[in-house]
């Protein structure tokens, strides 16, 4: 089966709407159509890896909840984890946002949506950095190991102290970087930004998205049987 | 008053990605306190952001940075699904505030970030604080839909109301201002040396 391609927008709408519709409808039916909608929409894209970790964190989650809730004294785990269950596909889809799509899909994406560019730029930075974020803190236990320095719960603050300090001054490096890239590609030009992926909606975009309002349509039936 | 140009945008943004991963350890840590615990969550992670903030305020420094960061993160949670209108209204006003009390000067003095600090988590922890003050039972029943224990419920709108809410408020202000005084005591010798260049 030939995966489909979905502009970002669509995906962005959809968690933009979907946590909003919890106060209009049932927040059963409306956790189980999210999980099933971002399952069928990992398998239409093709993305059978993610899919798997997807069902993987959800189940174990659902089985911690299901554990907890029974034995008394630990419940807020469990209480605590629904409430994370439910942003689940939310986030889910928006790992794929990350992973699937470069800087200036979403770029593009953003603006289509008439945020305003500083704010754009903003996000779009800080989506791509959070991923990279691992890797930084390897490169710092790495420099640390090497120094011979290691974390302890014994000296929390000085711990902290380690971790935190080079990333601070790493993301002050990074941002002379990312601010020269970002002035020769003419990130502050005032005029209206084109791009490569301007792209318009597709009958596969139309179809999803209309596949999901349909389905939330289908809550407020629900609600009123 | 200096506003921002993109290589500020970039630093807060990059800056931003850094307080978000820690907001959400922060928010895990909070659980072990349960219902008081969720109330309090903005608190803890103003603890350990304290410094991020610190470093913002010191080599940002113009009107509106936190206000940027308050609007990444909200944009942030909102593509992740978590977006939560009353929690959006009163982190943005708070965050304005903040810009208000520390952003209008290049180096504020602590007290004055402290104080911004604590203005901005308050603003976060509003957000749940205030529709269990005043909009009791629509907040009980939206969470009882998404799958909250009506008991659950009544722990966690006991912990955010009446006086609980007011201790809630203060704890977070508490915690959030003293993270600026980490943040302060950690850079400190890092930014001194600046500092003596400056002068």
């Amino acid at each position: 089966m030939k995966s489909i391609k979905i502009n970002p927008i669509v995906i962005i709408l959809i968690n933009v709407i979907a946590p909003t519709m919890y106060i209009f409808m049932s927040g059963k039916y409306l956790q189980i159509y999210l999980f099933t909608f971002a399952a069928a929409l990992f398998v239409l894209m093709g993305r059978f890896k993610r899919l798997a970790g997807y069902l993987i964190v959800y189940g174990v989650m659902m089985g911690i909840y299901y554990i907890t809730l029974n034995i008394k004294g630990i419940q807020f785990i469990g209480l605590f984890i629904i409430v994370i269950i439910q942003s689940v596909p939310c986030i889910a889809l928006a790992s794929i946002l990350i992973s699937k799509y470069n800087s200036a899909q979403l770029l593009s994406a953003l603006e289509t949506m008439r945020v305003p560019r500083v704010l754009v730029v903003a996000v779009t930075i800080t989506l791509k950095y959070i991923p990279t974020f691992r890797r930084e803190f390897s490169y710092i236990t790495e420099s640390m190991r090497l120094r011979g320095i290691g974390f302890t719960w014994k000296k929390p603050i000085k711990s902290f102290q380690y971790f935190i300090i080079p990333q601070l001054f790493r993301c002050a490096a990074l941002a002379e970087e990312v601010t020269a890239a970002g002035l020769v590609k003419g990130i502050d030009a005032p005029m209206r930004r084109t791009s490569y992926y301007e792209e318009k909606a597709t009958f596969a975009d139309v179809a999803v998205f209309a596949l999901f309002l349909t389905g939330l349509a289908g809550g407020f039936v629900w609600k009123l049987m | 008053m200096k506003i921002l140009k993109i290589k500020d945008v970039v630093m807060v943004a990059l800056l931003t990605a850094l307080y978000f991963i820690i907001y959400n350890i922060a928010g895990m840590l909070a659980m072990v306190f349960g219902a008081f615990g969720h109330a309090i969550s903005p608190g803890i992670c103003g603890l350990f952001c304290g410094i991020i903030m610190y470093f913002v305020s010191r080599k940002v420094g113009k009107f509106l940075q936190f206000t940027l960061m308050q609007a990444i993160i909200i944009l942030l949670f909102t593509i992740m699904g978590a977006g939560y209108i009353p929690w959006v209204i009163t982190s943005i006003v708070a965050a304005v505030i903040a810009d208000i009390i520390a952003s209008r000067e290049a180096n504020p003095p602590v007290w004055k970030l402290g104080v911004a600090s604590g203005v901005f988590h308050v603003g976060q922890a509003l957000g749940s604080i205030i529709p269990a003050m005043f909009f009791m039972e629509s907040y009980k029943e939206d969470w009882i839909a998404r799958g909250q224990t009506a008991e659950q419920m009544d722990a966690w709108v006991e912990a955010a109301s009446g006086a609980l809410g007011v201790i809630a408020i203060v704890v977070v202000f508490v915690l959030a201002f003293a993270g600026i005084y980490v943040g302060y005591a950690l850079l400190k010798n890092h930014f001194a040396k600046k500092e003596l260049q400056a002068a």
